[in-house]
Order: C-alpha cells, then structure tokens, then sequence
C-alpha cells in the first residue's frame, strides 16, 4: 500500500512536545517575574495585592500573550501557502502599517476634538487594517496581477505610503501625542482583566479551526492556482474566505498589541523545517509554537529591565533574529523548501 | 474499462484586449478518442487548453461536455472528470513524491497506486518533488493527473525539455493510456512522430485559426505540414 497516513510517527511525538510545552508556558510564566508567587499567595481573590496582580494582570497577560502569538503565527503561515512565497506574511503586505495609521489618525483626531475619546484606538486600528487589506486587494483585483511578487511589491508599496502619511502625522503633532504613538508602534500585550484576551482567544481559535477545514485547499494552493483549481479547489471562494479571515483576526490581533513583527514569518518557517509542508500538522503546530514563543518573549520583556519593561516587539526581533538566522545558515537539509 | 465521453466545442473564441488569440475553435471528440493540438509556439495551443478546463475565460462561444454546458458543472465534477499536466510547473513547497499524489480531492485509490506502478514511481516515493530532475517531474505530474482518474487527460507539451530516455518513458505511460482507452488525452505536441503514435484527431493552429481538424492521417501531408509550420517539407514520411 503506497499511502500516506496523514500523520507519522516524529509528526506526533513534535506535537504532543509542543502541546505540553504550552501548556507548561501557560502554567509557569505568570508566576515568573519581579515578585516570585507561590500558591498560598494567590489564593485570596478578593484581599491581597499579590492575587490581584496574579489574576487580573499576569495571566491574562500571558493567556493574550500565548493568543496573539499563536494568530500571528497560523496567519503568516496561511499566507505563506496563498501565496507561495514564505515572505508573505500579513505584515509584509501592509496589514500593520494600516493599523498603525489608524492609530495616528485617532491621536490626531482626538487631539483636536475632532472624534470622541472613546472610539478607540483599538477601533481606529482595525479600520486602518481593513482599509489596507482592501486596497491590497482591490489593486491586485484591479491590475489582474497573477504573480505573487507583484502582490508583494504593492503590498511594500502601500507600506510605505501609509508610513509616510504616518510620519507626516508626527511631524505635524504634539510630542505627547507622538510618544504615546511610538510607544504603541513597538507593541506591548499588556493588558487588565479578561475582555481582549476572551476576544483574542476566539478570534485565533475560530481562526485555526477554519484553517483546519481548509488545509486540503490550503496544500493544493500552494502548489499553484491553476493546479488547485484544476483539482477541485474553488479557486475565488477560498482565496477570499482565507485572505479576508486571516486579515480580520491579524487587525484585531494588531489594535489590540500593536505590530509584533517576526512571528509570522519565523514560526511557521522553522515549523515547516520539522513536520514539512503538509497544512493540516503545520497548522497545529504553527499554533501551538508561535504562543509559546510569544509567551516566552513577553515574560522576559516584562522582567529584563525592572522596574520598565521592554516592549515586546523589540524582543521578539532581537531574540527571533539571531535564532531565525542560525537556522537559516546551519539548516542542511533545507526541508522548508 | 472503456470509457465513453463527449467533448465538443462550438465557435469558441477567446480574445484578451484587442487581440484574438483563438478564432472560432469548432470540433467534437468522441471519447475514449485521443486528441493532438499542433501548432507553433504561440498558436494558442496552451490557451486552449486553459479554455478547454476553464482556467481562463472564454470571450464567447460554448463548450459542452457530455451534452452539458462546461460551465453548468461545479468546480469539484471538473475535477472528476478532467485532470491537467501544465508545461511549466514549479513547486515552492517540497512535498514528498507519495504525499502530492494523494493531495487531490477526490482521491481513487486504486488509481494512485496504479499510476505509480504504470510511472514506475517507485522508488521515488519518498523524495520531495522540489528536488526531483526535470523528467521525474513530469512523470511525478502525470501520475498526479491520473490519480483522480480523469475521463479527459490534458497534457501540455509534456515532452518539452525532456532527454531521449525521459521522452521515451513518458510515451511509453501515454501509449499505455491510449491502448487500455481508460480516458482521453488531449495534447499539445511539436513532435509529429509521437503524434503519429498517439494521435486519433489533430486540431492544427495557426495564429489562435484552426486549418485543420480531422483524423490524424489525413493531416500528416507535406502541404498541410508547410503550411501549418511555415517551413517546406520535403519528402517527409510522417
């Protein structure tokens, strides 16, 4: 019999690793920092300063944390299979530089009177996001491109008209406004209760689940349009399913901790490095891994320097750079590709 | 198993911008017949046959399969029915030999195993096809195509840039193909020798014009050659 079971054996013994791995991160690191916890202390809810900052700070912290790893991940990995190219990601096509001048704008306009203090940045950063996303696709619609570096390209060039517009904003406003912004582009997941990680938590779960249902289209596509289409894929309806999906879950993902760069393109590489190209295993393990990571990065952001802390995104690149790099260079068998 | 099937297509043309690219495609095949496209490079042999699986759009005329309108079957009945090898395939993600085979939808297990034994994939199985020569490929690509057991199998020009024994295996996989008439195969070719060989019909194209459509030996003269090919052919013996 020639075949394939849809699992093998090192597939499952990696993802059972990383199941456990996240389930470990998510029990140990909101007792990791400053103050040390043990049990006794965080068992009085209602009394004790140290319970409070337990069960209203760290682990929400982590739980989102652990959530908007996972999202960023499985969207980079989706796009990088849509679009055949494990550059794309939702960053490199100019998702974060839309939420980024929805954030601006809101500072601007909220300086001025113009809008109401409570609509939000996280508002204005999502409606950025789905104003970029369009017009990602309306321009790959419109000029019909085929290729996927043209999407890239328009993808970069939008990036960097949003960016410009950005920085004009800067120019042109108060510094108090402007520092509050910068600190917003290097991202933080801090958080106080339990509303955005409730959200989070449904937008990457609803998020891998249709990812799942769509990992025979997502392995046909990635082979190619005509191919995919030829066998059995509907070529319009999935593509749109999966790019406006991805793009909803990643703007959220992006007004709620701003843009964490690098997730999306490492995970799912080194990912595709351990269980191959195949959707349905990298998807899971792409979850799994990128929350993990982003865990891990956000309890060392929010220790290494006490009493600051480190934003996030500065630490993902700094601890994913050099270790993306590493397997880059000393990877011989090159199974990512 | 034979296999009984109809395809027919009536003034199909299909123009991009200004130009017209094919110009009233009119021919009915009879499965389980086998049919060879020829024409020069750029005759709009390879948009045909995106024509043909709808992977483009056609400006106007219709194209009935089993007396039905192509257009009226869902994407998935396409994919039961006609399966595509494309000239240029480039894999960004190496699959294994064995899982690219079973990546299809509608997956006929008996199909997979017998297209592996008929492309004498073997000993393949277990190599990513991003590291497989240009010959394995193709072979790789065609026992994918008949995996679904296709009632129509579209090659284009699937011995381009092959060597001698890398065309000779793939022949040998079509010649196999025709003589168990298990579906029909619809080729673009350049090689008139292996289109004598495998060949019931030949639609020849001129420009997106089709100058002929018929049985095969009729259309192997030295005139009909000359003119499709714009060069003289002399004593010939195809």
């Amino acid at each position: 019999m020639l075949l394939t079971k849809s699992f093998n054996y090192k597939d499952v013994k990696y993802l059972t690793l990383f199941i456990i791995l996240s389930i470990i991160s998510l029990y140990i690191f909101p007792f990791y920092g400053e103050e040390g916890f043990d049990f006794s202390m965080i068992k009085n809810k209602a009394e004790s300063v140290n319970a409070y900052i337990f069960w209203e700070l760290r682990l929400p912290r982590t739980l989102l944390a652990f959530a908007v790893g996972a999202t960023l991940s499985i969207s980079g990995m989706v796009f990088q299979g849509l679009f055949r190219n494990i550059l794309a990601t939702p960053y490199t096509l100019g998702i974060a530089s839309g939420s980024s001048l929805g954030v601006a704008v809101y500072i601007q306009l909220a300086a001025l009177g113009a809008i109401e203090a409570s609509f939000g940045s996280v508002t204005c950063a999502f409606l950025g996001a789905l104003v970029s996303v369009i017009s990602v696709y309306v321009i790959s619609k419109l000029s019909k491109i085929k290729n996927t570096v043209s999407l890239l390209l328009a993808g970069i060039v939008i990036n960097f008209v949003f960016s410009s517009i950005m920085i004009f904003l800067q120019y042109i406003g108060d510094p108090n406004q402007v520092f509050h912004l910068t600190r917003w582009l290097m991202g933080s997941i801090a958080t106080v209760g339990y509303e955005s990680v409730i959200y989070m938590a449904c937008f990457s779960l609803i998020g891998l689940i249709l990812i799942l249902l769509n990992t025979k289209n997502l392995d046909l596509l990635s082979l190619g349009d005509d191919f995919a289409q030829t066998r059995g894929v509907n070529l319009k309806v999935t593509h749109a399913l999966l790019f406006f999906s991805i793009s909803i879950m990643v703007a959220y993902t992006v007004s709620c901790c701003g843009p964490i760069s690098f997730i999306g393109i490492i995970i799912p590489y080194i990912c595709r490095i351990i269980f191959g190209p195949k959707h349905f295993i990298l998807s899971l393990s792409s979850f799994f891994l990128g929350g993990i990571f982003l865990v891990i990065c956000d309890s060392f952001a929010r220790t290494i320097i006490f009493p600051a802390e480190l934003p996030v995104g500065i630490l993902t690149a700094l601890l994913g750079g050099p270790f993306f790099l590493f397997v880059l260079f000393f990877d011989s068998k090159k199974n990512a590709f | 198993m034979k296999s009984k099937h109809e395809l027919e297509v009536r003034d199909l043309t299909f123009r991009k911008k200004s130009l017209t690219l094919l110009d009233n495609i009119t021919f009915k095949l009879n499965g389980p017949e086998n049919l060879v496209l020829l024409g020069l490079n750029g005759s709009g042999k390879t948009t045909l046959i995106k024509c043909l699986l709808e992977l483009t759009k056609i400006s106007s005329g219709n194209i009935f399969y089993n007396k039905k309108k192509l257009s009226e079957y869902s994407v998935t009945n396409k994919a039961q029915f006609f399966s595509y090898v494309p000239q240029i395939f480039v894999p960004t993600f190496g699959f294994s030999v064995i899982e690219f085979l079973n990546i299809s939808k509608n997956l006929n297990i008996d199909a997979i195993n017998n297209s592996i034994r008929q492309c004498k994939l073997e000993h393949l199985t277990d190599k990513k096809i991003t590291e497989l020569s240009g010959g394995e490929l193709r072979k790789v690509l065609i026992a994918s195509a008949l995996s679904v057991a296709p009632k129509i199998l579209y090659l284009d020009e699937p011995f381009a840039g092959l060597d001698p024994k890398a065309t000779k295996e793939v022949l040998q996989i079509l010649l196999i193909l025709k003589a168990e008439q298990r579906c029909s195969i619809v080729i673009a070719l350049h090689d008139l020798n292996i289109s004598k060989q495998i060949a019931d019909k030949v639609l020849a194209l001129k420009r997106g014009k089709q100058i002929f459509y018929g049985d095969s030996n009729e259309f192997l003269s030295n005139a009909n050659l000359s003119n499709l090919y714009e060069i003289g052919f002399q004593n010939a013996s195809y």
